[in-house]
């Protein structure tokens, strides 16, 4: 190659680094450059009608490659239920199974929202949360779960149970499944009341229905009785040896202690925050430090807490964020999955986005990729893309449900895989480790 | 082409490259600080550390006079007001300082926010003030000062002070509007739920404050609520030949009918709005339509509003913003002045901003320069810092900010010359005064 040539290319090589290093995430996709260049677009499988997808949950053996996507109504048509998705070729993920309402049209509301599998002994299950009005069937029913245990053979999925609160109606709008350190596997939920419910799974797939509920965690306002909670997550907490349970919702942000599930204990709050009147997702560093917080309204940024004053004490309360990050300040970033110190989002109108919280007083974007390049629906100014994300640890592969695209699959470059202790933090996330032995990791 | 040359230009196609792409937060650097089209005219350090607050530029030419309130926000400084000359803009002059007696006695921010006004031939100044229980003057909200005589500073004279015993901590901000009736009233914020109204001209013939009180504009829909204002703008509202008043406070934001100052009625709620629990600053476009709406925290964009709905009777309350703009979403934007359609914005951390609402769904930066470099205040609020307060003067486009910790600036952008709404299509409607003009009627296109 000649010097004018070399210089040529060192120059544009320079250039197209510059671009993508000096703009913000929504100044650098195009219609047709729509991701950074170490995001890989692996697979894309559309599933339907505009605003016909809500969250999903990926299994983490590579030898069940099965995503579960739930199917909720957001606009004028559509399926309400879940879809299971193979991606033993995550290059061309395969639809194999639907499962829907019975008696759809009759239905009200939007339809299955959040999604989780779980294992218990040798058989898989998931679990859809639903939400129906009243006016229609089936309003009080919160979650549908079915074994999935022979997969792929979809002729062997079959409905074990559904969870049904008469005195709740509306339904879990979001779930959380966390094998507790006493060795049960449990259901978090959501509930049209002051309280996130507790099932004990077990006795939900042996049909103990009635005795299944064995924990109500407080919102904050429990004697008023409105919806306490948006989002929940729960994490076993090392330096304590608490379960502990984080979640968004009225006035905040609020974590208990949850090791006995039938008296949870209130450890520490968020409230007071300016600009979060109520807190939605929420989720911690493996180690229970930091927290990445949401709020679900146009121009909020995720806001990143450092929890350490009210860990060692000097406090109760944290008010203060040390940090926010978005990838369009005039979007809205949805959901996310942290994997110290990655976090994953799923950014509505701006796709999948990843950011670096090395440094959590400085959020940096490390990727993205824009699944949905259309505008938002009649219904909201900012709802519509990509609405859930789930990260396989065991080889990095990425996954989002688009409400608009249906679901894709991407690699990272240099992410192929987590976990905690490469990172020097407990191997802690939102993925459940369902035959190891209990594990006292170290912080 | 040598390889040399090729790689000077390549260079340079970097360079311009890197210094147009990207947010405000993304393109000044210490040694680039503004957009090309804005010139740094002047400027004046004026002391101490978080020590500068609000500001006010008198509108005519051959009174070329800013007043800078001086707050403590810091550790040190002093507490008053600074009257700045800007005859020559480049070489901005400090020639009198008010400050307020055994200072170090005074607790409290002090000086917070400063209007000029004009009764008959003399011109006057508004300072207000905040101090707290356990020191002097807890119940003084605002000192008036005669500056008729300006340059001579000997001419200066203190004519008036306005008191609230009854609601110690005094004015954080105020406005002073020529009301279509002819009267000119200061509307102040208070430490209670309403605004307050005062005659002026009361005041500086040496009335009380309780004589020359004239009106209290409520907070929300239910007068004797609780919550306050944080900052008001008033104008007169063409379309419906209404004084409007504009107020950010506990809730949202509140547009009172105060024709009638006496009798305040509220005309169009702001409520509901997600992520706004307290309003601050709230200032409508020309003609009424749109609102600029501020809330004073870490992240919040300014939120632009279509009042169109509520001006139309369809609704009285509106709570989604049509669009939202910010020069760094992790900072703040602080005041804003609308010479419609730009919007001049103190930026705090970001110094300088201005944003085109020409399609008021797609606010577009159009300028900026960043008037403090330094770091966040960590022990305090650590996004206030920095550009505090602005005005523009619409005989010439002068631009002043004043800097927190800088002291004021002066400035010229390219192609803004003055303004006049009806340049624009709207009515000549700004938070400038018409001190002679007879009350107008401005018709809105």
């Amino acid at each position: 190659m000649s010097k004018i040539h070399l210089a040529k290319a060192a120059a544009l090589s320079a250039l197209f680094a510059l671009l993508i290093a000096a703009a913000p995430v929504a100044g650098q996709w195009t219609a047709l450059d729509r991701g950074s260049d170490n995001m890989e677009v692996l697979g894309h499988l559309p599933l339907g009608p505009f605003l016909n997808v809500s969250d999903m949950d990926l299994e983490q053996e590579m030898s069940r490659p099965y995503a579960y996507v739930s199917r909720m109504v957001w606009a004028d048509g559509g399926a309400k239920g879940m879809d299971i998705v193979s991606l033993e070729d995550p290059s061309h993920p395969e639809l194999i199974y639907e499962w829907r309402i019975e008696e759809q049209d009759l239905h009200v509301g939007t339809g299955g929202m959040d999604v989780k599998y779980f294992k218990i002994d040798d058989r898989y299950y998931v679990v859809q949360s639903f939400q129906f009005g009243q006016g229609g069937p089936d309003s009080d029913m919160g979650a549908v779960v079915l074994d999935v245990t022979g997969l792929p053979d979809p002729s062997s999925v079959r409905e074990v149970a559904r969870i049904r609160e008469p005195l709740l109606p509306g339904g879990f709008h979001n779930i959380f499944v966390y094998k507790h350190s006493d060795g049960r596997v449990l259901l978090f939920t959501t509930v049209s009341g002051p309280y996130s419910h507790v099932y004990d799974l077990r006795r939900v797939v042996e049909g103990d229905i009635e005795n299944a509920l064995v924990g109500r965690v407080p919102g904050p306002d429990s004697e008023g009785g409105g919806s306490a909670y948006h989002d929940i997550y729960v994490g076993y907490h090392p330096d304590t040896d608490q379960d502990r349970f984080y979640g968004g919702g009225t006035g905040g942000y609020y974590i208990y202690d949850v090791t006995d599930v039938e008296d949870p204990s209130l450890e520490i709050t968020l409230t007071g925050i300016s600009g979060v009147g109520r807190g939605h997702t929420f989720t911690p560093s493996p180690d229970g430090r930091y927290a990445v917080a949401e709020v679900e309204y146009q121009f909020a940024p995720l806001r990143i807490f450092d929890l350490q004053p009210a860990l060692d004490g000097e406090t109760t309360n944290i008010r203060r964020p040390i940090a926010g990050w978005t990838a369009d300040y005039e979007n809205l970033v949805h959901n996310h999955e942290v994997r110290w110190p990655f976090v994953f989002a799923s950014s509505y109108l701006d796709g999948l986005t990843v950011f670096n919280l090395q440094d959590p007083s400085n959020p940096v974007t490390v990727g993205y990729y824009d699944t949905y390049l259309g505008g938002p629906g009649t219904r909201s100014t900012i709802v519509g893309g990509a609405f859930g994300v789930d990260i396989r640890n065991e080889d990095g592969l990425i996954v989002v449900s688009d409400m608009n695209t249906g679901l894709w699959t991407f690699r990272m470059d240099g992410f192929q895989g987590w976990s905690g202790d490469q990172w020097g933090v407990p191997d802690i996330s939102s993925v459940q480790k369902w035959d190891e032995p209990l594990r006292r990791p170290i912080s | 082409m040598s390889f040399r040359k090729l790689a000077v230009l390549n260079t340079a196609i970097v360079l311009a490259l890197a210094a147009w792409v990207g947010p405000v937060s993304a393109q000044w650097t210490a040694m680039n600080r503004g957009s090309e089209n804005i010139e740094v005219v002047g400027h004046l350090p004026l002391g101490a550390h978080l020590n500068v607050s609000d500001m006010d530029v008198e509108q005519e030419l051959s009174r070329p006079y800013a007043y800078v309130s001086r707050m403590v926000w810091g550790p040190t400084g002093t507490k008053g007001m600074d009257i700045i000359s800007i005859e020559d803009p480049a070489n901005p002059e400090r020639i009198y300082e008010y400050r307020i007696d055994d200072p170090d006695l005074h607790l409290g921010t002090g000086g917070m926010d400063v209007k000029h006004f004009k009764i008959g031939d003399r011109y006057y100044v508004v300072q207000s003030f905040q101090f707290r229980q356990g020191g002097p003057d807890p119940d003084l909200g605002a000192v008036v000062l005669d500056v008729t005589g300006l340059p001579d500073v000997s001419t200066v004279s203190e004519v008036g002070q306005i008191r609230e015993p009854l609601l110690p901590g005094g004015f954080h901000n105020i406005f002073v509007y020529k009301h279509s009736d002819g009267r000119v009233l200061l509307f102040t914020t208070v430490s209670g739920p309403y605004a307050y109204i005062y005659d002026l001209a009361k005041v500086v013939d040496g009335a009380s404050a309780e004589d020359a009180l004239v009106g209290r504009v409520p907070v929300g829909a239910t007068e004797g609520a609780g919550g306050g204002y944080h900052d008001i703008y008033v104008a007169y509202h063409p379309d419906t030949d209404q004084d409007r008043f504009y107020g950010g406070g506990t809730g949202g934001y509140f547009i009172y009918d105060v024709s009638d100052p006496s009798d305040p009625e509220l005309a169009i709620t702001l409520m509901g709005i997600r992520g706004i629990e307290y309003g601050h600053t709230f200032t409508p476009s020309p003609d009424g339509r749109f609102a600029v709406a501020e809330v004073e925290y870490r992240y919040a964009p300014l939120r632009i509003f279509d009042l169109k709905p509520a001006l139309d009777g369809e609704t009285t309350n509106i709570n989604r913003p049509v669009s939202g703009w910010t020069a760094d979403y992790q900072n703040l934007v602080h005041n804003h002045e609308v010479r419609w359609p730009l919007v001049f914005a103190s930026s705090y951390l970001d110094g300088l901003t201005i944003f085109n609402l020409q399609d008021p769904s797609n606010p577009q930066t159009v300028g900026y320069y960043d008037t403090y470099i330094g770091k966040r205040t960590q022990d305090r609020c650590p996004e206030c810092n920095g550009a505090f307060g602005v005005d523009v003067r619409n005989a010439d486009g002068l631009i002043l900010i004043s800097d927190m910790s800088t002291g004021l600036w002066t400035f010229k952008m390219e192609g803004f010359n003055g303004w006049n709404g009806e340049q624009w299509g709207m009515p000549d409607i700004s938070s400038a005064q018409k001190w002679d003009e007879p009350v107008r009627r401005p018709i809105s296109q």
